[in-house]
């Protein structure tokens, strides 16, 4: 009994749970919605996924989560082999410091830090297309507003799923870490 | 805790974590040239039974949407239909694909007869890849099948159809012809110009592609067939690319490059063929 009082068992329970939230995020992004393409586009969520992580667990959690989100991105997506690793971890360090320091936790914020998150995301998917390419950017940023917009809406369930696991609603900004 | 002191004690850690995964997997993955790692291949694996139940159920749900979409045109028809029809329409559909298998099958023979020196592996799709900004997809075969880095892909016609660019012991990642990265040289019109078949981004969203890179001189016209020149060890020379669809000039005629529909309807791909092994003509 004294081992099991030296794990914290709720910090383990967070950990998976957060993780097969990823696994769910991984499977319908690239499996089910990668046949789903509205006006071409197919949407791209999980950055959305790791910010809420981010916001609600802080940098730390976000940036570990961010880079286990990002390596299994990469592993599905066969156009990169380390940028989403780098990115995510990023986006998920970041929202946890702005949620620690500047910004509060509220849907709204977690809204326009997503938004954000994706738009960086589509972007940096674009960038080796531009540079190396010469793809003009008139042709590639329509994919990347609309693959932006169809993954806004997932914001919502990563949002509420994130708050609910971290058991923090209605709790200060004092950081966690 | 402060800012500063925030980022002092995790963001270094974590920066210090995040570039030594990156420079790991960077390496290996260069290392390996398209062939799998351990996790990869694991992933993939992992993956592909999933992947193949996922895409059993999104086809059968595609085929209730579509029974449901056109329920009420049918309904006068259907009315009259007894449990026992029910049951032989799913026998006929399940001969139906069995039929176009074969039939695919017998296609494939006819090429393989007339090209006694490829050998051929087939493997069926089994998901697309979910990024907007390349065209590829994951096969059902990998090493365990013979199936190399490099291997060429192609319909039952003989028409090309990709790449194969990553493996693992039971799948592999074929990038199509349309993809930007592809790049295939090719021959163009009665004279066989030489040329080069290389991906854009804006025709791939077309699902075209560009033949670019025409030798001087070379007069290309709607309607020419495009054909692999063999000229690398990845591709047989002869194989059917596609049709030139337009001829664009740029530069004020200086270029010009021919916009290429290829042969093979990528959206309606289940089964594929690799080629494993070919003479390479001289």
């Amino acid at each position: 009994m004294i081992f099991l009082d030296l794990i914290n068992l709720d910090k383990i329970r967070r950990a998976i749970v957060y993780y097969l939230a990823i696994l769910v995020a991984i499977w319908l992004q690239t499996m089910v919605f990668s046949r789903v393409a509205p006006l071409g586009a197919k949407p791209m969520f999980l950055p959305a996924l790791v910010v809420s992580i981010g916001l609600w667990e802080g940098g730390v959690w976000g940036a570990m989560l961010g880079l286990v989100a990002g390596m299994s991105c990469d592993m599905a997506y066969a156009e990169s082999t380390v940028t989403f690793l780098v990115l995510f971890s990023l986006l998920g360090f970041a929202s946890g410091v702005l949620a620690d320091f500047f910004i509060n936790r509220r849907f709204v914020a977690c809204m326009l830090l997503s938004a954000a998150a994706l738009l960086l995301t589509a972007f940096c998917q674009i960038v080796p297309l531009w540079i190396f390419h010469a793809t003009p950017l008139g042709a590639l940023l329509p994919v990347t507003a609309l693959q932006t917009l169809w993954s806004v809406p997932f914001v919502v369930p990563c949002y509420f799923l994130a708050r609910r696991v971290s058991g923090r609603a209605g709790l200060g900004a004092a950081p966690r870490d | 805790m402060k800012l500063r002191n925030y980022l002092a004690k995790y963001g270094v850690r974590i920066a210090v974590i995040v570039i030594l995964c990156a420079l790991v997997i960077g390496l290996v993955s260069s290392a390996r040239g398209g062939r799998a790692g351990l996790l990869r291949n694991a992933d993939g694996s992992l993956k592909a039974p999933l992947e193949k139940a996922t895409t059993a159920a999104l086809d059968w749900l595609e085929g209730v949407y579509g029974y449901l979409y056109e329920y009420d045109s049918l309904v006068e028809e259907t009315a009259a239909l007894k449990a026992e029809n029910a049951e032989l329409r799913e026998q006929v559909r399940s001969y139906a694909e069995m039929e176009t298998e074969n039939e695919r099958l017998r296609t494939l023979l006819g090429f393989a007869e007339k090209h006694t020196d490829f050998t051929l592996e087939t493997a069926k799709i089994v998901s697309w890849d979910a990024s907007n900004y390349t065209s590829a997809f994951t096969i059902s075969k990998g090493s365990d099948s013979g199936v190399d880095v490099g291997d060429c892909v192609i319909t039952e016609y003989g028409a090309l159809v990709g790449q194969v660019i990553e493996l693992g012991s039971d799948w592999a990642t074929v990038r199509t012809v349309i993809d930007v990265d592809m790049n295939v040289g090719a021959l163009v019109g009665a004279y066989s110009y030489a040329g080069m078949v290389t991906g854009e981004f804006s025709l791939m969203r077309q699902g075209q592609t560009r033949l670019t890179y025409l030798a001087s001189g070379a007069q290309i016209l709607a309607g020419d067939e495009v054909l692999t020149s063999g000229s690398s060890a990845s591709f047989p020379a002869g194989l059917l690319i596609g049709t030139v669809s337009a001829v664009v000039s740029e530069a004020g005629g200086q270029v010009t490059y021919g916009i290429v529909e290829p042969d093979c309807d990528l959206d309606q791909l289940s089964q594929i063929f690799i080629i494993t092994d070919f003479a390479i003509s001289e």
